[in-house]
C-alpha cells in the first residue's frame, strides 16, 4: 500500500508526527462492566496515548455514564487533577437526576480541566429535545461549552435531526455529534454544514456490533441497514461539510486510536484536511484548556 | 497475489457439487479455502445441516472462513471441534469474553483482525495465546484498509508476531490444506 502524504509517511516511520499531533475529543475513563477492555485501566490508557502520538484526550467517565453520575464525575476530576497535560473532561449529564444537575451547574465552568458536557440520550432513555436537558444546555450556551452528544441514525432519542434542532436553539454551545449520527450520514453532514456550532466525530469509523445477535443482548442500537458501509466516510464528510467540521475521536478504551488515525492518514483527502481533523479543529475548540490556563 | 475462495451451502438442497466432487474441483482450480455466510444465505450451522461436508473438510484441514456472530461460531465449533475455522466478528466492539473461551477450547479456531479493533486487543490476545491465532484482514471495501493496516503496525508486539499476523499464519493455514 502506497501513500503519498508526508504526514502519513512520517507517522508510519516514526509512530507519530511532530508537525501533526493528534487530539482526541471522544474518550472514556474507567471500566465498563458490560465488556472486557484491556486498555481501560488508567495506566494502560496513558500508554495508549503515548503509543499513538495523542497529545491530549477529552474523556467522560464510564461510571458517570452507566452507573453513578455523581461518583463518576468526581472520579473524572481526580484524573484531570492527576494528569492535566494528558486528560481533559466532559461532565456527564444524566437527565434523570435533575437535582444533582442543578447542584453541579453552579460552578461547573470553573472546574479545572472540564471543557463541556457529555450527553448519552440513547442510554439514559430521554430524547435530547426533552426539557429535562434544558438547564444543562442553557448553561452550556451561556458558557460556550462543548457538548459531546451520542447520536445514532433513526434513534428516537438522539438521531442527528434531533441534535440539529437542539444545536439551532443553543447557538453558542458547540455540539460534537458522537458517532456522527451513525447511518443517517446525509442528515448529519447537513447539520454540520448548515449549523456553525455542529461538528462530526470520527467514532463513526468502525462499525459497531449488532448485539441483538449475541446471547446477552444489549441496549446498543442496531447499525442502520441502509448504510452498512463505512469506508470512504471521511472523504464524504470533508466533501460535504468541510474539513473544519470534522474532529478526531476514538472512543478509547473501546477502540484503537491507531485504527482511527489510520482511517484519516489513508483517506483520500489533503494533508491540510488531515491537519484540521487530527488537531487544528480541536485546538480551536479547546482554546485555553490546552495550555492549562483554565 | 489474488487467491480464490469458494462459498459453500448445505448439500440438502442440491445447489452445489457433493463434497468429494467439490474437493476435486478445488484441486484442479487451485482453490485453497471455503467460505460460509449463514446469515446472508439462511442456513443452520449444526451437524444436521453439515454432517456430510464439514468432517471431510476438517480431515483435509481446509480453512473455512465463517462470517457469523460468535454464538453461531460457538455452535459450529461444538459440532465440528476439529474444523479449521477463520472467523470475522460482526463488528468492532470488545468481544473477548465470548472469544477467548473458544480460543482456549478449539485450537484450530482463528480470528481475523478486521473485527478486532478494541484498544490493546491484539497485544492482549498475543500475550494470552501467542500470535498464531490472529490473521490480518481489513474488511475492504466495506471498511478502511489503511485503518486496519495501522492498527497492526502500531500494536506493541514483536516484529516476529506482527509478521505472523500480517501474512505468516494465513500462509501456513492455506499451505496445510490437503486438496
Amino acid at each position: 500500500m502506497t501513500n503519498p502524504s508526508p504526514i502519513a509517511q512520517e507517522y508510519l516511520r516514526e509512530g507519530r508526527s511532530a508537525t501533526c499531533p493528534i487530539i482526541d475529543l471522544h474518550g472514556h475513563l474507567g471500566p465498563f462492566h458490560g465488556t472486557y477492555m484491556p486498555a481501560a485501566p488508567l495506566e494502560q490508557m496513558r500508554r495508549e496515548l503515548q503509543k499513538c502520538g495523542v497529545k491530549r484526550i477529552v474523556c467522560s467517565h464510564h461510571t458517570a455514564m452507566a452507573y453513578d453520575m455523581d461518583l463518576g464525575n468526581r472520579l473524572l476530576l481526580d484524573v484531570l487533577a492527576a494528569y492535566p497535560h494528558e486528560f481533559l473532561g466532559y461532565w456527564v449529564v444524566n437527565p434523570n437526576h435533575s437535582e444533582l444537575i442543578a447542584r453541579d451547574l453552579r460552578d461547573l465552568h470553573a472546574k479545572r480541566g472540564v471543557v463541556g458536557l457529555k450527553l448519552w440520550p440513547d442510554y439514559h432513555l430521554v430524547p435530547v429535545t426533552s426539557p429535562k436537558y434544558a438547564a444543562a444546555l442553557e448553561y452550556a450556551n451561556e458558557h460556550e461549552l462543548l457538548v459531546l452528544c451520542h447520536t445514532w441514525g433513526e434513534s428516537p432519542y438522539d438521531a442527528p435531526g434531533l441534535l440539529g434542532e437542539v444545536a439551532a436553539h443553543y447557538p453558542r454551545a458547540r455540539f460534537l455529534m458522537g458517532h456522527s449520527g451513525h447511518g443517517e450520514w446525509d442528515i448529519s453532514v447537513a447539520a454540520a454544514r448548515d449549523l456553525p456550532n455542529v461538528y462530526l466525530d470520527l467514532t463513526s469509523v468502525p462499525n459497531p456490533n449488532d448485539f441483538s445477535m449475541m446471547p446477552g443482548g444489549s441496549l446498543m442500537p442496531r447499525a442502520s441497514l441502509v448504510s452498512p458501509t463505512i469506508n470512504g466516510i471521511i472523504e464524504y464528510f470533508v466533501e460535504q461539510a468541510g474539513s473544519t467540521k470534522v474532529v478526531f475521536g476514538s472512543d478509547l478504551p473501546w477502540y484503537s486510536q491507531h485504527y482511527h488515525a489510520g482511517a484519516v492518514l489513508f483517506a483520500r483527502i489533503s494533508d491540510e484536511a488531515r491537519h484540521d481533523i487530527l488537531h487544528r479543529n480541536a485546538e480551536r475548540l479547546l482554546g485555553r484548556h490546552l495550555d492549562g490556563s483554565d | 497475489m489474488l487467491m480464490p475462495t469458494w462459498t459453500i451451502l448445505p448439500s440438502a438442497t442440491g445447489e452445489q457439487l457433493p463434497a468429494k466432487d467439490l474437493l476435486q474441483d478445488m484441486r484442479e482450480r487451485h482453490v485453497p479455502a471455503l467460505r460460509l455466510f449463514p446469515q446472508d444465505h439462511r442456513y443452520f450451522l449444526d451437524a444436521v445441516s453439515w454432517h456430510d461436508q464439514v468432517p471431510l473438510y476438517a480431515e483435509r484441514r481446509i480453512p473455512l472462513f465463517l462470517k457469523a456472530g460468535l454464538d453461531r461460531v460457538a455452535e459450529f465449533m461444538r459440532a465440528f471441534p476439529d474444523a479449521t475455522v477463520i472467523t470475522d466478528t460482526q463488528g468492532a466492539n470488545p468481544l473477548d469474553r465470548y472469544a477467548w473461551p473458544l480460543l482456549d477450547a478449539y485450537p484450530n479456531l482463528y480470528f481475523e483482525t478486521a473485527g478486532y479493533l478494541t484498544a490493546g486487543a491484539i497485544e492482549a490476545c498475543c500475550q494470552r495465546f501467542g500470535a498464531s491465532r490472529l490473521v490480518f484482514s481489513s474488511g475492504f471495501p466495506d471498511y478502511a484498509s489503511g485503518a486496519a493496516l495501522l492498527t497492526l503496525a502500531g500494536a506493541e508486539i514483536s516484529q516476529e508476531q506482527r509478521d505472523a499476523i500480517a501474512a505468516g499464519n494465513l500462509t501456513r493455514l492455506l499451505a496445510q490444506a490437503q486438496l
